[in-house]
């Protein structure tokens, strides 16, 4: 996963801090139903990515990647009473897109603002139950491992003249290769789960020492939920 | 499939989180150390599958899977696929976190059902063509079943219209029913003919 340099300040903030503020935060914003403090949570939210040092091209290109679904939502949702739009429609379908784009800004903070290998590590640290926490660490390693596996396998039938489509023959052939795949899955789980018990493992992977909370996480912190908890109390106010 | 953020209410996003936490709580119950490759590798081939999604008019379907995870992971589905979605929404964005609740129990319940029908129709002796095939279509009905029911309880709007998200949601995934289907056919029949012992290991 490709990122972009981003500010330091951002880079070293305590993992744990940022995935629990940024999920609390996201619950506040999708709680808010005004869409003058939506739009200035929307607002708040592209002035704090470009504060991190996320370009603005990046987070444009990023925010295309939600549209299709919203723009599939919102239609039907603006068109329900015919092709005169109602204010009050209007606003529903305007909550729904700024929801949807606040949150996936949120995640952005989340993803692009440091390392993959950083964040699942952030996560462990978390208390989640050790098995959640083992399965996690092991599935981000196999996902990578299995979308090339599947490419391969799909180029390996499409030179020998399988053509894709959805009809009988084909649903035989992408069937058996997931038929394939689950049983090299679990033969390969097998072999893995050997391997681990032979160097000790006993589903307690071992997590790194987490780093002290200092001013700039609670800054963060403080700044963030508080933010949104002020839009929630001026939209109470409205 | 997958329902994207600032879709629920708060009051809908927490109940179906808590609703969550409560099935990955059974589902996680006495574990076996044995299963924890078994259920990631699962996972990322849950998590793999979704991503192809075929385009079909203003929206997209993925193969979901459902019925394929209920009937080699049993009871412990909803942990592959609670795992494959937060992947999905914390790397690919797609997906949501406020929805990671309602999207873990649209694909885990029917999963659990599959599976808990399947281990009590499935003979060694007997073809799983029909069974399976049953189940997979069974899956992706009862996945937007529930995701129907989780948007009408959320607003009204959702279900108004000559063509409401509703209305779009039912017709658009009725071709994946047959997809599902269809690959869970093949999928379970391979496996019934190379391994018959991997499906008849996890008791119902």
């Amino acid at each position: 996963m490709s990122r972009p340099k981003v500010y330091q300040w951002i880079e070293n903030l305590e993992i744990r801090c940022k995935i629990l503020s940024i999920f609390i935060a996201a619950f506040l914003l999708i709680s808010i139903e005004v869409p003058l403090i939506i739009s200035l949570a929307l607002i708040g939210l592209l002035t704090l990515s470009r504060l991190m040092g996320l370009p603005w091209n990046f987070i444009g290109k990023k925010l295309l990647l939600p549209m299709p679904f919203l723009i599939f939502m919102a239609l039907p949702l603006l068109l329900g009473e015919g092709l005169s739009i109602t204010q009050e429609r209007l606003e529903f379908t305007y909550l729904l897109v700024a929801k949807g784009l606040g949150v996936f800004l949120l995640m952005m903070m989340l993803v692009f603002t440091q390392e993959e290998y950083q964040l699942v590590e952030g996560l462990r640290q978390l208390p989640i139950p050790k098995t959640l926490s083992a399965v996690l660490v092991l599935s981000f390693r196999y996902v990578h491992v299995w979308t090339g596996t599947l490419k391969k396998t799909y180029r390996s039938s499409v030179s020998r003249g399988f053509e894709k489509g959805w009809n009988k023959n084909t649903f035989k052939v992408y069937g058996e290769m997931v038929g394939g795949m689950i049983l090299r899955s679990l033969d390969q789980s097998q072999r893995v789960h050997k391997t681990m018990l032979s160097r000790g493992f006993s589903r307690d992977i071992p997590i790194k020492p987490s780093k002290a909370l200092g001013k700039r996480e609670g800054f963060w912190i403080i700044g963030l939920v508080a933010t949104f908890t002020l839009l929630k109390v001026l939209e109470m106010r409205l | 499939m997958h329902l994207a953020d600032g879709v629920l209410s708060t009051e809908m996003a927490v109940a179906t989180t808590v609703g969550a936490a409560g099935i990955l709580a059974y589902s996680l119950y006495q574990t076996k150390e044995e299963e924890i490759p078994k259920i990631s590798l699962m996972s990322a081939v849950f998590f793999t599958f979704a991503m192809f999604s075929l385009p079909l008019g203003p929206s997209s379907v993925h193969p979901l899977l459902t019925a394929l995870l209920g009937i080699i992971l049993g009871r412990r589905a909803p942990i592959a696929v609670f795992i494959g979605l937060f992947i999905q929404a914390a790397v690919f964005q797609h997906g949501g976190i406020t929805t990671l609740g309602v999207n873990t129990l649209l694909i885990s319940l029917p999963a659990l059902l599959c599976w808990q029908i399947f281990s009590r129709s499935y003979h060694r002796e007997k073809s799983p063509y029909i069974l399976s095939g049953f189940l997979g279509g069974l899956g992706v009905v009862l996945s937007v079943g529930l995701l129907v029911m989780v948007l009408w309880a959320t607003d009204i709007r959702y279900t108004q219209g000559v063509v409401s998200n509703i209305q779009l949601i039912i017709v658009s995934h009725i071709p994946l029913m047959f997809v599902e289907g269809g690959i869970t056919t093949f999928a379970v029949g391979f496996i019934h003919k190379s391994r018959k012992t991997v499906l008849g290991s996890v008791k119902g």
